[in-house]
């Protein structure tokens, strides 16, 4: 018995001319919380429904628990899936909905009973089991397809983009329900989304896809801290991005020719010379009146500053390119549209990235 | 819109309704008639004449006929053309346009042409002209009606809807069953008691393929050869209501559960 609940091994899919996954590889451990993100097409989603049983890989093998699943059809797999549309049945209710997957089981109606009021009870649904879909809110329905998901005690469980169809308000609170319901069953979740936010709220792990490849794959800490590639840095949070060539690396460290001044900041490797992009996160690079006393030290015209709330932001157009820098909401120095002002920001926060 | 063409709307749209309506009162009016003779003006009135045709073992009897057709052909269309729209519905394969083709010829084919040409058939295999000959032509006629109701119904189904049942542990029949029927049901309803009445209306195939037991449409035109009688009048105002009442109730069935 393995620990691994899913092990994708080399899997190409291809529809047609496109290819939606290409040799993918990647093993998921028992009770993690992985999301996988990416825009649409890159894969996420191919690779969900081939965990599913719905679609069949062109080539490679997947492996369930262990046992190779290939070529298993849907009904026959430990996996259940929330689906985008909940696809709940219209014609049964909250309770004959949960009900379906365990009768299948061929469990006993005394089981099936007490099953279905063990998962309702536990997503708060006991007062609407009786409700037929179209007679519940949105949230709800969104609960009712989970429970039916949950109920047969899969090994697996899929979501497929889930929280699409709410309202921003009521996506912030699922999120948090979500993690923690997953967190008390210690299911793994095999989560699909195009939203980052989501993603870095919810999530164990984070697995980012673009073109039916991994680009990453990490905590979401180490996806937003110390993205590999240009595509992540900029697919996840909001960033700068500088555009220049690679001067010396040693012990992780580099520096970027960038508007005829050097800029320090973190390299992997690479040869002197090549083209590269660095990526600086808003919120760390600081805006002030006077030279500040950072590694990086930039100066530039104040184009605009805006009030966003928790924060304000600013846009600083220098010489080689428009930079976006943040304050505390607190902060009562007043800059002024068209005043020269300072940025700054240490070797740390910037990312050097190659092409 | 000017007030000369609401004027002029409103009075064609009443033209219209007096020209669909006017003869049916009149036939109704008649078979309340205290008298042989058809015309106006009505000095009394009777039910006589329904009390006749009830008592009238013919109609009762051609009636009972043409039920048991009618509910035989529709079991027959109802099963072929659910099969049909299903087999429709995937996205393409080989011939998909050769089978729709085929699935909607009986409803264009004029009905004198069809009814000859079964007539034809049936005596080439050697079928006598009769009930089993009758059902068989309804059967084929109703099949493409059935078809495109349930058809329709069928696109508007998520494949979310069977892709979960097949994920919650049903295999494709059991998916079927219990899923995508119930959500054909409104339609399977509309389906079936379209093709019940338009059995029970036919009259050039059952005319064709009939031995000499009539059905209902049959016995009323051979009734009428023989001149107008208020006792027809009474039986096809009887038929009249229960088919509208039939048909308006399916219609409404199938709007309000095409809602959900």
């Amino acid at each position: 018995m393995t620990d691994d609940v899913v092990h994708i091994d080399r899997v190409t899919k291809k529809f047609g001319k496109i290819t939606a996954l290409d040799e993918m590889n990647i093993k998921i451990k028992r009770g993690e919380f992985v999301t996988f993100l990416g825009p649409s097409g890159c894969g996420k989603s191919t690779t969900l429904r081939i965990l599913g049983g719905f679609e069949r890989p062109d080539s490679g093998t997947v492996y369930l628990s262990g046992q190779d699943v290939t070529r298993l059809p849907p009904n026959r797999r430990k996996v259940n899936m929330v689906f985008q549309d909940y696809a709940l049945f219209p014609h049964m209710t909250v309770r004959q909905n949960v009900a379906f997957g365990l009768e299948l089981k061929g469990m006993g109606r005394s089981a099936i009973d007490a099953r279905i009021t063990e998962i309702l009870s536990f997503l708060e649904l006991m007062p609407l089991i009786d409700r037929f879909p179209d007679q519940i809110s949105g949230g709800q329905r969104q609960r009712a397809a989970l429970a039916r998901a949950l109920a047969p005690d899969p090994d697996l469980l899929l979501l497929d983009e889930p929280l699409g169809a709410l309202d921003a308000r009521l996506r912030a609170q699922v999120q948090i329900e979500l993690k923690s319901i997953q967190r008390s069953t210690g299911k793994t979740f095999f989560f699909v989304t195009h939203d980052q936010d989501e993603a870095l709220t919810m999530s164990d792990r984070i697995v980012v896809m673009n073109g039916g490849k991994i680009e990453q794959d990490g905590t979401p800490e180490d996806l937003y801290l110390r993205p590999k590639t240009r595509f992540v840095a900029e697919f996840i949070g909001e960033t700068n991005m500088l555009e220049g060539q690679l001067g010396t690396v040693s012990n992780g460290t580099g520096a970027m020719e960038w508007q005829g001044q050097t800029l320090t900041g973190i390299a992997q490797k690479g040869t002197p010379g090549q083209p590269v992009h660095a990526s600086i996160r808003l919120e760390r690079v600081q805006i002030s009146p006077e030279k500040p006393s950072h590694d990086n030290v930039v100066s530039g015209r104040l184009v605009n500053s805006l009030f966003k709330g928790n924060r304000r932001m600013f846009e600083v157009k220098t010489p080689g390119a428009t930079l976006l820098a943040t304050a505390p909401e607190n902060d009562s120095t007043a800059y002024l549209p068209g005043s020269e002002v300072w940025l700054g920001w240490n070797r740390d926060d910037m990312i050097i990235l190659a092409d | 819109m000017t007030r000369h063409t609401r004027l002029f709307m409103s009075m064609a749209y009443w033209g219209f309704a007096i020209y669909l309506f006017l003869p049916i009162t009149i036939m109704i009016a008649m078979s309340f008639k205290d008298s042989k003779f058809i015309g106006f003006p009505i000095r009394s009135w009777t039910t006589d004449w329904y009390g006749q045709a009830i008592a009238n073992g013919e109609f009762v009897s051609a009636t009972g006929y043409s039920l048991l057709v009618a509910v035989v052909s529709t079991a027959i269309s109802m099963v072929m053309g659910t099969w049909l729209a299903v087999l429709l519905a995937r996205k393409s394969f080989w011939g998909r346009g050769v089978v729709f083709a085929l699935t909607m010829l009986p409803a264009v084919v004029p009905g004198i042409i069809s009814a000859i040409s079964f007539r034809i058939y049936i005596r080439l295999i050697e079928l006598d002209p009769g009930m089993v000959a009758i059902i068989f032509g309804h059967a084929v006629h109703n099949v493409p009606f059935v078809a495109l109701v349930v058809g329709a119904r069928l696109g508007t189904m998520p494949r979310s809807h069977t892709e979960a049942a097949q994920d919650l542990g049903a295999d494709p029949l059991i998916a079927f069953l219990r899923v995508t029927v119930p959500y054909l049901k409104p339609a399977m309803v509309g389906g079936a008691v379209f093709s019940l009445l338009l059995s029970f209306d036919d009259f050039v195939r059952s005319f064709f393929l009939g031995s000499y037991e009539p059905t209902l449409p049959v016995l009323l035109f051979s009734k009428l050869r023989s001149g107008m009688s208020p006792e027809i009048n009474a039986i096809s105002t009887l038929v009249l209501i229960v088919t509208a009442i039939l048909g308006l109730w399916a219609e409404r069935s199938m709007r309000r559960m095409n809602k959900g």
